[in-house]
C-alpha cells in the first residue's frame, strides 16, 4: 500500500478524470467502490462505514431533488391534483438524479482517497517554489477536511456546554459557520507557518513566476474551453496539454530539492501508474469515439443502460492500489 | 545585530497602528524579553524580524528594520528565514510535516541542502539540542512541552543568527515551562544565539535575559533596557516587585533589594483566616476514567462548597481536565457518582447539567459563535428556555464583565481577554451555582487576569462555587480557598491554599520561596503600606 506520492497524484487525477467524463451509473459506481476500497485498505476497515453512508446520503439528495423538480420522463410514479407541488414525479428523473449522485459520490470519494494517503508535505514539495501560493493553496485545501472533523467535535462540545443538543437540518447553521471560522483561522496560522520557514520565492517577482501562472492559468482556461465549448474542443485540448508542458519544463529545469527522507520509485509504482493512466487513457478514448458508450440518459423512457463489461474492468482497475500487499518498510 | 528605527506599522485594514515609532537596538549574543498587554504589538514586532510583517500580512509600514545586515524592506521571508529563525505561540497550527525528523529537515529542504548534509544536520540538531528519541515519532503524540522543543530544533537546523520566540511557555505547565526556560538559555548561551521573546509569563524568564522591553496597549515602546528598571515602569510585575510595591519598599532590583522585601516579609504577622464556603454543594465520588485503556482518572474524590474557589493542580496529564470534562459530562464516567446539592447528576447529559454547572473550556473561543456578544448571551438563555425570565439581566451581566461597550461586536474581533469574559458571560447568563474554568490564564494578559480574579472573587462572594483547572500557581494561590492536588488521575495531597503549595517544594510561590514560610504565598495577602 505505500506508493509513490507521484503514483497517488496520478491515481487521483486519473480517478477524477474518469469520474468527470463518464456519466453511466454503473461505470461510476465501479468508480466510487473502487475509491472506497482504496481507502478502506489506508486506514485499515475504518473509514468503511462512514464513506458508505456517505455515499449514500450523497446519492438520495440530488435524487429526490430532482425527483421534485424535474418534470420531464414518460414514466410517471405519482401524479397528484394539486398546483405547483402535483407532480407529474417521474422514474427518469429519479434515475437521473441518482445517476448525477454517483457521481459526485464518486468524485467525493477520491478526493477524500487522497487526503488519506497524500500529506499536504508531498503536494507542497512538488510545487516549484514559482508556483509557492497555489502549493499554499493546494496544501490548506487537503489538510481541511481533518481539520473540519477535529472542528466539528469542539463545537458539538461547544453547544453542549450552552445546552443545545445539535440535532437535525435547522441547527446546522449553528455549526457550519464556526466550523468555516475556524478551519480558516488554522490553515492561515499553517501559511504563517509555512511562509516564516521560508516557503516562496525568495524574488518579489520574477519572469519565471509570471510565466508559471500564466501556464497554470492556461491549463484551466483550455479544460474550461474544451468543457463547455464542444465546437471546437481541440483548441481548448490543446492550449491546456501545451501550457501543462510549460508548466512541466518549468518544474524540470527548477532541479529537484534534496530531501531528507527521499522517496524511493519501486517497480510497484510503475506498475500501478501504468494501469491507472490505461484505465483512463481507456475512457478518454472512448469519449472521443464513442461518446454515447459512457453515458446513459433515463430519458425520455426508462431503460436499462448498456453495460460493457471491458469498461467495467477498466474502471475496476482504478482499486488496483488496494489490493496491494501491506507493506510499511521502507 | 538587530537596529529598528521609527518603525510605524498598521495592518490592513485596521483603524490604528500596530506599533508606533519604536526604536530598538539589539547587540549580538543578547536575549531580550518583549512583554506588554495582549493587542500591545508584541507578535508584530517579532515578525518585522522575519520579514511577515509587512510581506505575508500587508498593511502600511514606515520606517527601517535591519536583521543580521538585511533590510526587510528589500529582503523577503525566504531569505531572512536563512537567518532568522521563528517559533510561534502554537507549535500544534504551525507543523508542516508530521514526524519531528521531516519538520526539523523541512528547512533545510528548501534552503536546497543536498540529503546528506540534511540528515548530518537533523541528527546534529538532535543531539545538540538534547531532546531525546524523538526523531521518528509523529508530531501529534509528542507532549506539548517536547511540541515546543521541536518546533525551536526546526528553527535553529538553518543555524540562524537570530531566534523569534512568541509566547513559548504558554501552553505548558510550571514544570514544562521551567525547564524550558533553562534549555533555552544553556542554547542560547552556547550558541551565541540572539533571542527575542515575547511573554507574559514573567516570572522565570526575567532572571534569565539581558534586556527587557515592555510595550504599551497602543504599540509604543515604554521601556527598554535593564529588567529591573523596566518592570518599574510597568503597571504589573512579578510577585517579588508587586510585594513591594505594596509594602511601601522602594522598587528597587538586585540581591539587596530581595533581601530587603525577604526581611520586611518575615516581619509581617498572619492573620487569623476563617474557612470560607458553606455546605458541599458538588460532590465527586471516586471517579474513574479513561480511554484507549489508559486510566486517566482513578477514583478522584473532590467535594466543593458554596462560596468557595477550589484550584485543581497537577501536572500536565495527571488529569485535571479529564476531572471537569467528567463533572461536566463531556467525558462518560466509567466509575463513580456525581452529586449536586444532594441530587445525583452523573447520569444525566451534558446538555441539562449545564444550566446549573457552567463549564469555560481551556480555548473559550470555541464557546463562542453567535455574531455578537449580546446574541451569545441570548443564545444559552434560549437554549435552557429562559428568554421569558432571564436569572441574571443579560445587560447587567456585560456591565459587570466590562464588555458593555462591545456587545454590539462579533466575539471573534475582541482580545483574548475580552473573549474570555464573552464566554463566561455566555454560560453564567443561565444563573448556574457551579463554575468549572479549564486553565483560565492561558495566552491571557496579567491585565486580563487581574480583572478576572476580581470577577472570581466577586462571584464567590455571591455564593457560587468554583473550580479552577489551573498550572498557574500564583493565580491559584492569589484566589483560591483550598487546592486539590492530582497525580496519575488520583488525589495526591489537598488542603489550605498557602500550607498544601508549601508542602510541596516544587509548587511554592516565588514569595514562599523567598521568605521560607507559607505566608504570604501571594502579594494580596500583604496588607497595604499605610500612604504617607
Amino acid at each position: 500500500m505505500r506508493l509513490h506520492p507521484v503514483t497517488w497524484i496520478v491515481w487521483t487525477m486519473a480517478a477524477t478524470v474518469v469520474a468527470l467524463i463518464v456519466r453511466h451509473p454503473v461505470y461510476l459506481m465501479t468508480v466510487a467502490v473502487a475509491a472506497i476500497a482504496v481507502r478502506a485498505r489506508a486506514s485499515g476497515g475504518r473509514t468503511l462505514v462512514g464513506d458508505a453512508r456517505l455515499a449514500l446520503s450523497l446519492l438520495l439528495i440530488p435524487a429526490l431533488f430532482n425527483l421534485a423538480f424535474s418534470r420531464a420522463g414518460q414514466t410517471v410514479l405519482l401524479e397528484l391534483p394539486l398546483p405547483l407541488v402535483g407532480g407529474p414525479y417521474t422514474l427518469e428523473a429519479l434515475v437521473y438524479g441518482l445517476t448525477a449522485g454517483i457521481q459526485i459520490a464518486a468524485m467525493m470519494l477520491v478526493v477524500l482517497a487522497m487526503s488519506l494517503v497524500v500529506r499536504p508535505t508531498d503536494l507542497l514539495r512538488r510545487m516549484p517554489s514559482s508556483l509557492g501560493q497555489v502549493g499554499m493553496s493546494a496544501s490548506m485545501a487537503i489538510s481541511f477536511v481533518p481539520q473540519v472533523r477535529a472542528s466539528f467535535a469542539s463545537i458539538r462540545e461547544a453547544q453542549w456546554i450552552r445546552g443545545r443538543e445539535v440535532r437535525g437540518v435547522r441547527d446546522l447553521a449553528l455549526v457550519v459557520h464556526p466550523i468555516l471560522v475556524l478551519s480558516l483561522e488554522r490553515a492561515h496560522a499553517n501559511a504563517e507557518g509555512l511562509a516564516a520557514r521560508g516557503w516562496g520565492a525568495p524574488q518579489r517577482s520574477s519572469r519565471r513566476r509570471r510565466l508559471a501562472s500564466l501556464s497554470l492559468f492556461g491549463v484551466a482556461t483550455g479544460v474550461a474551453w474544451w468543457s463547455v465549448a464542444p465546437a471546437a474542443r481541440w483548441v481548448g485540448l490543446a492550449l491546456a496539454l501545451a501550457c501543462a508542458a510549460a508548466l512541466l519544463l518549468e518544474w524540470r529545469t527548477e532541479g529537484t530539492h534534496a530531501r531528507y527522507r527521499p522517496e524511493v520509485w519501486r517497480r510497484v509504482d510503475s506498475v500501478v501508474t501504468g494501469v491507472v493512466l490505461g484505465s483512463l487513457s481507456v475512457f478518454v478514448l472512448m469519449m472521443a469515439a464513442a461518446p454515447e458508450a459512457i453515458t446513459y440518459t433515463p430519458y425520455p423512457g426508462i431503460h436499462l443502460p448498456t453495460v460493457l463489461l471491458p469498461l467495467v474492468g477498466a474502471a475496476a482497475c482504478l482499486a488496483l492500489p488496494a489490493g496491494l500487499p501491506l507493506d510499511d518498510s521502507n | 545585530m538587530i537596529q529598528i528605527d521609527h518603525l510605524t506599522y498598521t495592518y490592513p485594514e485596521a483603524g490604528r497602528a500596530a506599533l508606533q515609532d519604536v526604536a530598538l537596538q539589539v547587540r549580538a549574543g543578547e536575549g531580550l524579553l518583549l512583554t506588554g498587554a495582549s493587542g500591545s504589538g508584541k507578535s508584530t514586532l517579532l515578525w518585522t524580524l522575519n520579514g511577515l510583517v509587512p510581506h505575508f500580512y500587508g498593511g502600511r509600514f514606515a520606517g527601517r528594520v535591519q536583521v543580521a545586515g538585511l533590510d526587510t524592506r528589500q529582503s523577503l521571508p525566504p531569505a531572512l528565514a536563512a537567518r532568522v529563525g521563528t517559533v510561534f505561540q502554537e507549535p500544534t497550527y504551525r507543523f508542516i510535516t508530521s514526524t519531528a525528523g521531516d519538520e526539523i529537515a523541512f528547512g533545510l529542504e528548501l534552503a536546497g541542502v543536498p540529503t546528506v548534509e540534511i540528515r548530518h544536520r537533523v541528527q546534529e540538531t538532535l543531539e545538540r539540542l538534547d531532546i531525546g528519541d524523538v526523531r521518528d515519532r509523529a508530531l501529534e503524540h509528542l507532549s506539548g512541552g517536547e511540541q515546543q522543543r521541536v518546533a525551536i530544533a526546526a528553527a535553529l537546523a538553518r543555524r540562524p543568527q537570530v531566534l523569534l520566540l512568541d509566547e513559548p511557555t504558554s501552553q505548558l505547565d510550571v514544570y514544562g515551562a521551567a525547564s524550558l526556560i533553562d534549555w533555552l538559555t544553556d542554547l542560547r548561551r552556547d550558541l551565541g544565539l540572539t533571542t527575542l521573546t515575547s511573554e507574559h509569563r514573567l516570572a522565570r524568564l526575567v532572571d534569565t535575559v539581558d534586556t527587557m522591553a515592555f510595550l504599551t496597549p497602543d504599540g509604543r515602546m515604554a521601556a527598554c533596557g535593564e529588567p529591573s528598571v523596566v518592570q518599574r515602569a510597568m503597571p504589573y510585575g512579578v510577585a517579588q516587585v508587586e510585594a513591594a510595591r505594596r509594602l511601601g519598599l522602594a522598587e528597587e532590583g538586585g540581591a539587596e533589594a530581595s533581601q530587603g522585601l525577604r526581611e520586611s516579609l518575615l516581619r509581617l504577622s498572619q492573620p487569623s483566616a476563617s474557612a470560607p464556603g458553606g455546605d458541599v454543594r458538588l460532590r465527586g465520588l471516586g471517579l474513574r476514567l479513561g480511554y484507549n485503556g489508559r486510566v486517566v482518572l482513578d477514583g478522584a474524590d473532590l467535594e466543593l462548597r458554596s462560596g468557595e474557589i477550589l484550584a485543581v493542580l497537577g501536572r500536565n496529564g495527571s488529569g485535571k481536565s479529564s476531572l471537569l470534562r467528567g463533572l461536566i459530562g463531556l467525558e462518560k464516567l466509567q466509575g463513580g457518582e456525581v452529586w449536586l446539592d444532594g441530587h445525583r447528576i452523573d447520569l444525566l447529559p451534558t446538555v441539562a447539567r449545564a444550566r446549573e454547572v457552567a463549564f469555560v473550556p481551556q480555548w473559550p473561543a470555541a464557546l463562542l459563535f453567535a455574531e455578537t456578544v449580546r446574541a451569545e448571551l441570548d443564545l444559552t438563555l434560549a437554549n435552557h428556555g429562559l428568554q421569558a425570565a432571564p436569572p441574571i439581566a443579560p445587560g447587567e451581566l456585560l456591565e459587570r464583565l466590562s464588555l458593555a461597550g462591545v456587545s454590539g461586536r462579533s466575539p471573534r474581533d475582541l482580545s483574548a481577554g475580552e473573549r474570555q469574559r464573552a464566554a463566561l458571560a455566555a454560560v453564567m447568563v443561565a444563573g448556574p451555582r457551579v463554575l468549572l474554568l479549564d486553565e483560565p490564564t492561558l495566552g491571557v494578559d496579567p491585565l486580563a487576569q487581574r480583572r478576572l480574579a476580581q470577577l472570581l472573587i466577586d462571584w464567590r462572594q455571591d455564593g457560587i462555587s468554583i473550580v479552577l483547572a489551573t498550572h498557574d500557581i500564583e493565580f491559584a494561590a492569589q484566589l483560591a480557598d483550598r487546592v486539590l492536588l492530582l497525580e496519575g488521575g488520583a488525589v495526591a495531597d489537598q488542603g489550605p491554599t498557602a500550607e498544601t503549595l508549601f508542602r510541596h517544594p516544587e509548587l511554592r510561590t516565588s514569595l514562599q520561596r523567598l521568605t521560607g514560610r507559607s505566608w504570604p504565598a501571594t502579594p494580596a495577602q500583604i496588607p497595604l503600606a499605610a500612604e504617607d
